[in-house]
């Protein structure tokens, strides 16, 4: 089905690339105000308890997806229910992402321009990358991330000058409670990489998997943070009344009068982690489709699933604001039963089962 | 699907038949019936010319030599077959033992390589190859000899690989020659060739180089096995077997490379590459191809590293300014206005004030324009070349903007885009299809048209293999080692590993830390192979 192999940091960075995707422009818990950066960090560490749950059950069922998991653990049927409800959830996240590129260009950049030209363009790099395997898309992203990583120093540079350190203060201002509700919502965000359940069979050494993961959280988490804190310090207050606060702040770079109105970097940066994220969403959802129903291989799947991803990308979100309240309300909630709650049923009747039996996992 | 529709339409007889069987006609022991034979095979043409004269040995013998006349040497017929067997013979009385052909291969032929065969085709070949045949009455057997020989080019500089340092002679059409030429670059007993002959009816002599010791073995396998199952009719230059051997037969970008310099060649195989030469043409194919290998020329290893460096990084900029250039122009002017500086976006606006065109189909129209004037420079001869370019700035450039129908500025941006993307050659037939398909992305998106066609064109390089090399290796998948020749040349004595993606059974190139130092440091200092001292 893929004969593709990954390197373990090649899905450190995959995993850094898929939580930046889309949240360079929606920062998590950015209703904590100048509190964000702090979010992110709480968020960071509640993380860790799905990454840790459903790392051991990859381990403990090396090589196999988390489709092939569920079956066995599940028995055909319930299995079968569980990997639809993974599977929802991954398509979902996909057609978000694409349903924030089509916001980002319909309000900023393209503004006339119809949003299906652009779906459609953005959906055709994502249908070939994904057509090509993994190994192809870990590759495009190793140039992609750096590329990234590179504008974000730069953007940093470039906004000193217009830096002031106050407005990062006072950190906390919010009531505790809609902290901790901030702090779920990005700990809701990095539990996304249970996406990768569906890649770790691929993985050149399979037990680096735990690790590749945090690795990438963490750098996830510092990029998040730096941005953050960048956009607190730019903007103030105010940061939280823009759509795409990190937008607004590169509008602001004025070096000399020369170097001004950059805001070309946020949107290159969005558009190529977008494309990473969107691509991963659409490849890990065609291959387990493709696994759920038994097909030989999953390249047939890919351009109609890529189609529904668009479709439902323009019906869920029908414009930015219920997109955001989406975001800050209901995913947090949304993601428990697929990022936590399934992962720990099925380890705990794993153990109880004594799944793998002996032979079946080498 | 081909076959069953050839099928169909009746047309299975256009499919390639197999190549005919080596079994052929013997000889006869009647000198006339012989030739009687090689005239039917070889027609009257003028140029088979038949000397027949009379062997003087116990008795007379009724003898021919059959040649081609234009791939013999003269001389050596003359001096070392037509002097032995017509004068010499007759000056000594000879006790001929055994068979007769066998004494005149053994005592009077003073060639160095003599054939015998006895059946039609291996001869017929032999002839056309350039060798003579020796026929004697009561004979069935001939004898092949080696008379090769005819008007070559003598070695000169390529036209398309110049060098400002550094060695002044290239490839001539002349595949001996050629592999010579390797051989006085490289002494060592590991250079092998391999020779095979491609072409079923041209019969090309092509032969695989490789420095055993260092390739790949299975590569070396994969280049024979790609080579043995063409089958076709002509190979006339080195893109005839490229086309039939490359990884990505329908990506524009090269998987095979191009070079006509011996030092390249040299380089590349002692890399751990494969060479392919091919007689008949001064182009000879290297594998396994990198994408890198287009910014690396040789001028870099003949310059100060730091120059070399600076001078890549002129390349690089050059490459992307020839793809990019047209269409950041055409996004900036057409979706981007507020990224220009505002002094430049209204000097720009007047100069494209009365225009009546868009700017895209001005800079593809310009584009086209240049694609022609350069495309009739390389065609015509020398002397009208000065009219093209005459014509081309003058009324092209000059009377196209005075006139209105194109701004200045579009000029200027294809001008640019046509010096740069003459830096990178090898580059040179990508970035046309690139250029042309990001204008019109970013004529259609802006810049983000052209984000989509950079990331397509991404995904592309970073699926493409050559020879079971990624494309894109070093940068992706990435090796620490060997980024000292990517974004900066380093110095040679710090190159001390091959190419990991290539020459990794031995990966050892030089010995270690051998930066000059002064002569107290360097007492002392053992500068032998890590490989040679594990024996």
């Amino acid at each position: 089905m893929e004969e593709g192999r990954i390197s373990s940091s090649q899905l450190s960075l995959l995993a850094i690339s898929y939580l930046i995707g889309t949240t360079f422009l929606l920062s998590p818990g950015s209703q904590a105000k100048q509190g964000t950066w702090l979010t992110i960090l709480l968020g960071l560490g509640e993380a860790l308890i799905p990454v840790l749950i459903f790392t051991t059950l990859a381990k403990r069922f090396a090589g196999k997806s988390l489709i092939e998991i569920n079956d066995l653990v599940w028995g055909k049927i319930v299995g079968k229910l569980f990997s639809l409800v993974f599977l929802w959830y991954i398509f979902h996240l996909g057609s978000a992402s694409f349903a924030i590129f089509v916001a980002l260009f319909k309000t900023t950049v393209l503004i006339a321009t119809p949003e299906v030209i652009l779906l459609i363009s953005g959906l055709l790099s994502c249908i070939y990358v994904s057509k090509k395997g993994i190994e192809v898309i870990a590759r495009t992203n190793e140039v992609l991330i750096l590329i990234t990583v590179l504008l974000l120093i730069l953007g940093f540079l470039l906004v000193l000058n217009i830096f002031n350190a106050n407005n990062l203060f006072p950190v906390i201002e919010i009531p505790i409670t809609r902290l901790l509700w901030a702090t779920q919502e990005s700990s809701s965000l990095f539990g996304q990489t249970i996406v990768f359940m569906m890649i770790f069979p691929y993985l050149n050494r399979r037990k680096s998997c735990t690790g590749a993961i945090i690795k990438g959280l963490v750098v996830a988490a510092i990029l998040l943070m730096s941005s953050a804190v960048r956009t607190t310090g730019v903007l103030g207050k105010i940061s939280e009344s823009y759509i795409f606060p990190n937008y607004e702040t590169d509008r602001l770079i004025d070096i000399g009068n020369t170097l001004t109105r950059l805001e070309i970097l946020p949107v290159l940066n969005f558009l190529t982690m977008g494309f990473i994220k969107s691509s991963v969403s659409l490849y890990v959802t065609s291959l387990g489709t493709a696994q759920l129903l038994n097909l030989r291989t999953y390249r047939p799947v890919v351009i109609p699933l890529g189609i529904l991803m668009i479709i439902a990308a323009t019906q869920n979100y029908p414009d930015i604001s219920s997109h955001l309240r989406f975001v800050e309300n209901i995913h947090p909630i949304y993601a428990l039963p697929v990022q936590i709650i399934f992962p720990l049923i099925t380890l705990l009747l794993a153990i109880i089962r004594r799944l793998p039996c002996q032979g079946e996992n080498q | 699907m081909i076959r069953f529709l050839l099928r169909k339409f009746g047309l299975a007889h256009l499919r390639k038949e197999s190549p005919s069987t080596p079994e052929g006609k013997l000889l006869h022991s009647d000198l006339e019936e012989n030739l009687a034979l090689f005239r039917e095979e070889l027609g009257n043409s003028p140029d088979v010319i038949i000397r027949r004269f009379t062997l003087n040995l116990r008795n007379e013998l009724k003898s021919a030599v059959l040649f081609i006349d234009g791939l013999i040497d003269q001389q050596v017929i003359y001096d070392s077959i037509l002097y032995p067997l017509m004068i010499e013979a007759k000056k000594e009385k000879w006790a001929v033992k055994g068979h007769l052909i066998d004494f005149i291969e053994d005592n009077l032929l003073t060639v160095g390589g003599v054939d015998k065969d006895d059946r039609m085709p291996g001869l017929v070949a032999a002839v056309l190859a350039g060798d003579s045949v020796l026929l004697v009455d009561g004979c069935d057997q001939a004898l092949a000899i080696s008379t090769k020989g005819w008007e070559k080019r003598s070695i000169t500089e390529p036209d398309t690989e110049q060098t400002i340092k550094g060695p002044r002679e290239g490839f001539t059409e002349n595949i001996r020659t050629n592999t010579a030429m390797l051989r006085r670059k490289i002494a060592d007993p590991g250079l092998k060739f391999e020779q095979m002959k491609i072409g079923e009816r041209t019969r090309t002599k092509v032969s695989i180089a490789y420095v055993k010791g260092i390739v790949n073995e299975k590569l070396v396998e994969e280049v024979r096995r790609r080579l043995k199952r063409i089958n076709t009719d002509m190979v006339l230059d080195a893109n005839y077997l490229s086309e039939f051997i490359s990884d990505a037969p329908f990506s524009p970008f090269p998987t095979v490379a191009f070079t006509e310099r011996p030092d390249v060649t040299a380089a590349k195989l002692l890399e751990g590459r494969v060479a392919i030469f091919v007689d008949g043409t001064p182009v000879v194919n290297t594998a396994p191809t990198l994408f890198i290998e287009s910014f690396q020329n040789p001028d870099d290893y003949n310059f100060h590293f730091l120059f070399a460096t600076m001078i890549r990084w002129i390349r690089y900029l050059a490459f992307f300014l020839g793809i990019l250039l047209p269409a950041f122009f055409v996004a900036l002017t057409t979706y981007h206005q507020e990224l220009i500086p505002t002094p430049l976006l209204i000097s720009m606006a007047a100069a494209m004030e009365g225009v009546p065109f868009p700017i895209v189909i001005e800079v593809v129209a310009m584009g086209a324009v240049f694609e022609i004037l350069r495309e009739a420079g390389v065609r015509l001869a020398r002397p009208i070349g000065q009219t093209i370019s005459i014509v081309g700035a003058l009324v092209i450039g000059q009377a196209t903007v005075a006139a209105g129908l194109v701004a200045a500025p579009t000029v200027i941006v294809i001008a640019l885009t046509a010096i740069a993307s003459f830096v990178v050659p090898t580059q040179q037939e990508i970035g046309i299809i690139l250029r042309l398909g990001l204008t019109f992305l970013a004529g259609i998106l802006g810049a983000y048209g052209i984000l989509v066609g950079l990331l397509l064109t991404l995904i592309h390089l970073t699926s493409l293999r050559s020879f079971g090399v990624p494309y894109l290796s070093p940068v992706i998948p990435l090796s620490i080692e060997d980024q000292k020749d990517v974004i900066v040349r380093t110095p040679l004595w710090a190159m001390w590993t091959r190419p990991r993606s290539i020459g990794w059974p031995r990966p050892i190139r030089q010995g270690f830390g051998q930066s000059p130092t002064s002569p107290e440091e360097t007492a002392g200092k053992d500068w032998s192979r890590p490989d040679d001292k594990k024996g």
